[in-house]
């Protein structure tokens, strides 16, 4: 008797490990988030454990105009930009418990451009999945599922096959997806730390916020929620920061900021009051209102790297296996940074990120496929058919 | 909590290791908590009316064995006592009485039934007739409880089976409710038979493994149907019916067949999830499907579909009908005037017939319903009173009954009356069942089927089509072999283990496994379930 329970306690097990393995393996190979969203905190956790100098904190600016390869090359620190595509406020707090856990900075840089969302905004899922869903599955995580999300919705967010079970109607998408998966897993850590952009001046992908930003109350209350994690953290160095934008951000919410900010005992500086510093040129360093193009980003960078090692005691001595690598990723950025530089003079419109296919064959074929879609679009909508297209570039970044 | 959410499952796994620590005399405590806790969860402002028909049909029950005991005993003791007169003047009355008794349990539950379900009904049937003279009655607004069709039918079959002195009353009124509210069963059934069910839910079953592996592998069957097919179809059906006039012939058959296989997933899906939850427990229900699109005829279609309902109404409804005196005394004046054949067959079609009326009933207040049972029981009338004719033409053209052409020929023949039947169910009204038919013929093209546009108007994608075609296939192939598995004549198999699932669990544990992965990541995978898709309610819950 014994020994049959036992065989069957086997089988059992056998069966669950099974089921185990074949859940996360259709978990994995479903799920989506949007590949730039997932490639920047992916290859966030791919950064050797204590090799950053330096945490940047923020939505799709800081991938836009801010490349840490480059900052590196200037002046020498390390850092990375765990940030996403409509990055909230409400979940800066777990960006920087998730960043403290790995590494150990000596500076935290915090782009305040997540406190504009509204609260609604804020809770739409998809963008609140960007972040749970690519995030290491970890007591953070649970905590902010349980923070943040409607309790009958949870489920959905511990078994995320649930919401991407569907994926499968989608097969071109998870394809490409997983193409670029493998591309951004070829190297042994993120050579670009972080990075998308279009080429182009003038997008077709326009941001839909109009006119100056503004901080709602729950932005604020967000803020505060920010500052006190830091302080739980105990990070002695904090830098708040506005990057250039095309609307400016008032004087009244970028002085509430500062007063918020400082009172705390951190720093705050708004970079939009010193665009002609940096050189922008409104014309031509931007793909849309809200993120700049490579040539805007090198200015941006090399500003931004200055300002810092300007005003913080960074010591960026590191192991000679660090340096090398970082000195690796830096030319490789400027390398591409030089082809898209080119490309973006062209105006060609594509999105790139760090997972991207930079070459010519690729960058022509992307060509050729929007000709071809926008065809199959017209014919569908002249027939009143719906169309969708399952490899629709990277949507442009949500308003607030 | 609908039996295909995780918290149902979560529910019965709570349920199940609850029912597995108590001790034996106590599981069946276990399983009426859970299912007053099932129906409280789902369902809590209705859970008075499953406690009423369960307290009159147990006191009816009890003061209907209490009668009946108590006059045939004084019948037993008068015995030499009485003349004849006096024993049958006597034995009258107390028909009478335990008839009255019966009728009345009947009346209260069947008369809650057919208020809640039919008032709105008369209601705006009456009002039509009223508006000429100023009047109107009110709309009510009622519910429905959720499963008054199916335990108030289970209990009446309690009842009745009480005064024809099958079974003794149930002593326990705590038992009683547990047999009326078992919540498996009680959002759609199966119907159950007391002698069937009772014992084996006050017995406190041992947990088996091979009830567990067969159970789990009938839920997720279960599964497979409701969420990859019915599911994916739901829209289809709750659409295009209700604008029909929108669309081509073409499109309204294709929805008509949409929903033969809809219905058929939706519901079979949901009795296997019943069936196999209540066999985790140890408990065998009755079955309510044997692959129905395979019958031959009609009457056979019946006897495939809805099984418990057909036996139910058959036992209750139809023999009482056929067998009464009226029908008897009609009988027998057919056959003075036309002959033994006609004698017995006008009775037994005309007791289908009103059978068939009360099925259509059942299924909802509308005329269209009504339409649904006089098709389905004219057609049986009809196929009985030419039965014989049948036979000679068959003689005559040299048909045999097992030529697998002719099989064919009777199985589609089968499915299109039943899909005639589907018309009166999806369309809105009377009038327009009658429409949709006519364009479904006269408006039919086949090229239509070819075209990408179908997709588009029935509202499914062609990637969903496909999975839903190749779990169509799935379930086919499934079909024919369960056909095989219960057609094996070996009298020494007991008819439990000739099942699929049985001969499945039977095999290597590797092989088990692999079914069981290849349904469940299925369910998984292509199933309609989570953010974003809207879960559609089983049919058959609404009856």
């Amino acid at each position: 008797m014994k020994g049959k329970i036992k065989k069957r306690v086997l089988k059992l097990t056998a069966l669950f490990v099974a089921v185990l393995v074949l859940y996360m393996a259709n978990s994995q190979l479903l799920i989506r988030t949007g590949m730039s969203a997932e490639s920047h905190i992916r290859n966030f956790y791919r950064e050797p454990k204590n090799t950053i100098d330096v945490a940047f904190i923020g939505s799709s600016e800081m991938y836009a105009d801010y490349s840490a390869p480059l900052a590196y090359d200037r002046c020498g620190y390390t850092s990375y930009n765990l940030c996403f595509d409509g990055a909230v406020g409400l979940y800066y707090g777990s960006m920087l418990k998730e960043f403290m856990s790995r590494q150990d900075p000596q500076l935290v840089v915090i782009e305040v451009n997540g406190y504009f969302y509204t609260e609604e905004r804020s809770h739409q899922e998809g963008s609140v999945r960007k972040w749970l869903d690519n995030m290491h599955k970890n007591s953070n995580w649970a905590g902010e599922i349980s923070k943040n999300i409607p309790r009958e919705e949870q489920i959905n967010y511990y078994f995320n096959l649930f919401k991407y079970h569907s994926n499968w109607a989608r097969p071109e998408g998870q394809t490409q997806r997983l193409k670029d998966l493998i591309r951004n897993d070829s190297t042994k850590v993120s050579m670009m730390k972080s990075f998308g952009t279009r080429t182009a001046t003038k997008s077709v992908a326009k941001v839909k916020r109009k006119g100056s930003p503004k901080m709602y109350d729950f932005g604020e209350q967000c803020l505060d929620e920010t500052i006190s994690v830091c302080k739980e953290l105990g990070i002695e160095n904090v830098l708040f920061i506005r990057v250039p934008h095309k609307d400016k951000l008032d004087d009244k919410t970028s002085d509430r900021i500062e007063k918020i900010v400082t009172d705390a005992g951190y720093d705050y500086v708004n970079f939009e009051r010193m665009s002609d510093q940096i050189g922008i040129d409104e014309d031509k360093d931007y793909y849309n209102g809200e993120h700049m193009n490579v040539f805007g980003n090198e200015k941006n960078t090399a500003f931004i790297a200055d300002y810092i090692s300007e005003h913080y005691d960074l010591d960026t001595s590191h192991s000679e296996e660090v340096d090398a690598q970082w000195r690796e990723c830096a030319d490789y950025t400027k390398g591409i940074f030089e082809v898209l530089g080119s490309r973006t003079l062209e105006n060609e419109d594509l999105a790139y990120g760090e997972y991207s296919d930079f070459s010519d064959e690729a960058r022509d074929e992307l060509l050729a496929r929007r000709e071809r879609k926008k065809k199959e679009k017209a014919e569908k909508e002249k027939k009143g058919e719906k169309f969708e297209d399952e490899l629709e570039e990277e949507p442009p970044p949500p308003e607030g | 909590m609908s039996y295909t959410s995780l918290n149902y499952l979560l529910y019965v796994a709570v349920c199940l290791i609850v029912y597995g620590i108590a001790p034996k005399k106590f599981r069946w405590v276990v399983l009426l908590a859970a299912s007053m806790g099932f129906y409280a969860i789902v369902c809590m402002k209705y859970i008075g009316f499953v406690i009423l028909t369960a307290a009159t049909t147990f006191a009816g029950g009890l003061g209907l064995e209490k009668y009946i005991s108590v006059s045939d005993a004084y019948v037993k003791s008068q015995k030499g006592k009485w003349s004849k007169e006096e024993k049958n003047a006597y034995k009258d009355k107390a028909t009478r009485n335990k008839k009255l008794i019966c009728a009345a349990v009947l009346v209260l539950n069947f008369g809650i039934l057919a208020f809640l379900k039919y008032y709105n009904f008369f209601a705006d049937s009456l009002n039509v007739i009223l508006k000429h003279f100023g009047g109107k009655i009110p709309n009510l607004g009622l519910f429905l409880p959720l499963g008054i069709s199916f335990y108030t039918f289970q209990s009446m079959g309690y009842i009745i089976d009480i005064y024809r002195k099958k079974y003794k009353a149930e002593r326990n009124p705590a038992k009683f409710l547990l047999f009326v509210s078992f919540f498996p069963q009680i959002v759609q059934g199966p119907i159950s038979f007391y002698s069937n069910l009772a014992s084996q839910l006050y017995e406190g079953n041992k947990l088996k493994f091979e009830n567990f592996k067969q159970g789990v592998l009938l839920i997720t069957w279960g599964f497979f149907k409701k969420l990859i097919i019915a599911d994916r179809l739901a829209q289809t059906v709750s659409t295009i019916p209700g604008e029909h006039r929108k669309y081509s012939g073409t499109v309204v058959l294709v929805t008509a067949l949409i929903y033969a296989l809809q219905l058929y997933a939706d519901f079979s899906g949901g009795i296997d999830i019943s069936r196999g939850v209540a066999q985790l427990f140890g408990i065998n229900m009755a079955e309510n499907f044997k692959r129905p699109y395979f019958s031959k005829d009609i009457s056979e279609y019946w006897h495939r579909w809805h099984i418990t309902l057909g036996g139910w109404l058959r036992e209750y409804l139809f023999y009482p009908v056929a067998m009464s005196k009226p029908f008897q005394k009609m009988g027998k004046n057919l056959k003075a005037k036309f002959g033994m054949k006609i004698s017995k067959v006008v009775p037994v079609s005309i007791a289908s017939l009103i059978t068939f009326i009360v099925v259509g009933v059942w299924h909802g207040a509308n005329w269209k319903y009504v339409a649904f049972g006089v098709w389905n029981g004219g057609i049986i009338m009809i196929s009985t009173l030419l039965e014989s004719n049948f036979a000679d033409w068959k003689k005559k053209l040299k048909i045999e009954n097992t030529n697998k052409l002719f099989i064919t020929f009777q199985v589609i023949r089968t499915f299109l009356i039943v899909l005639v039947g589907y018309y009166f169910d999806i369309a809105p009204g009377f009038k327009d069942a009658m429409h949709m038919m006519y364009v479904s013929v006269a408006d039919f093209h086949v090229s239509e089927l070819l075209t990408a546009g179908l997709f588009t108007d029935i509202m499914v994608a062609k990637r969903e089509m496909l999975i839903v075609a190749v779990a169509t296939v799935t379930m086919l192939i499934v079909s024919i072999i369960q056909e095989r598995c219960e057609k094996k004549n070996d009298d020494t198999i007991p008819s439990s283990e000739k099942t699929l699932r049985a001969v499945i669990c039977k095999k290597h544990f590797v092989f088990q496994s692999a079914i069981f992965l290849l349904l469940f990541f299925s369910v998984l995978v292509f199933g309609e379930y989570g953010p974003g898709s809207d879960p559609a309610d089983f049919v058959y819950a609404q009856f």
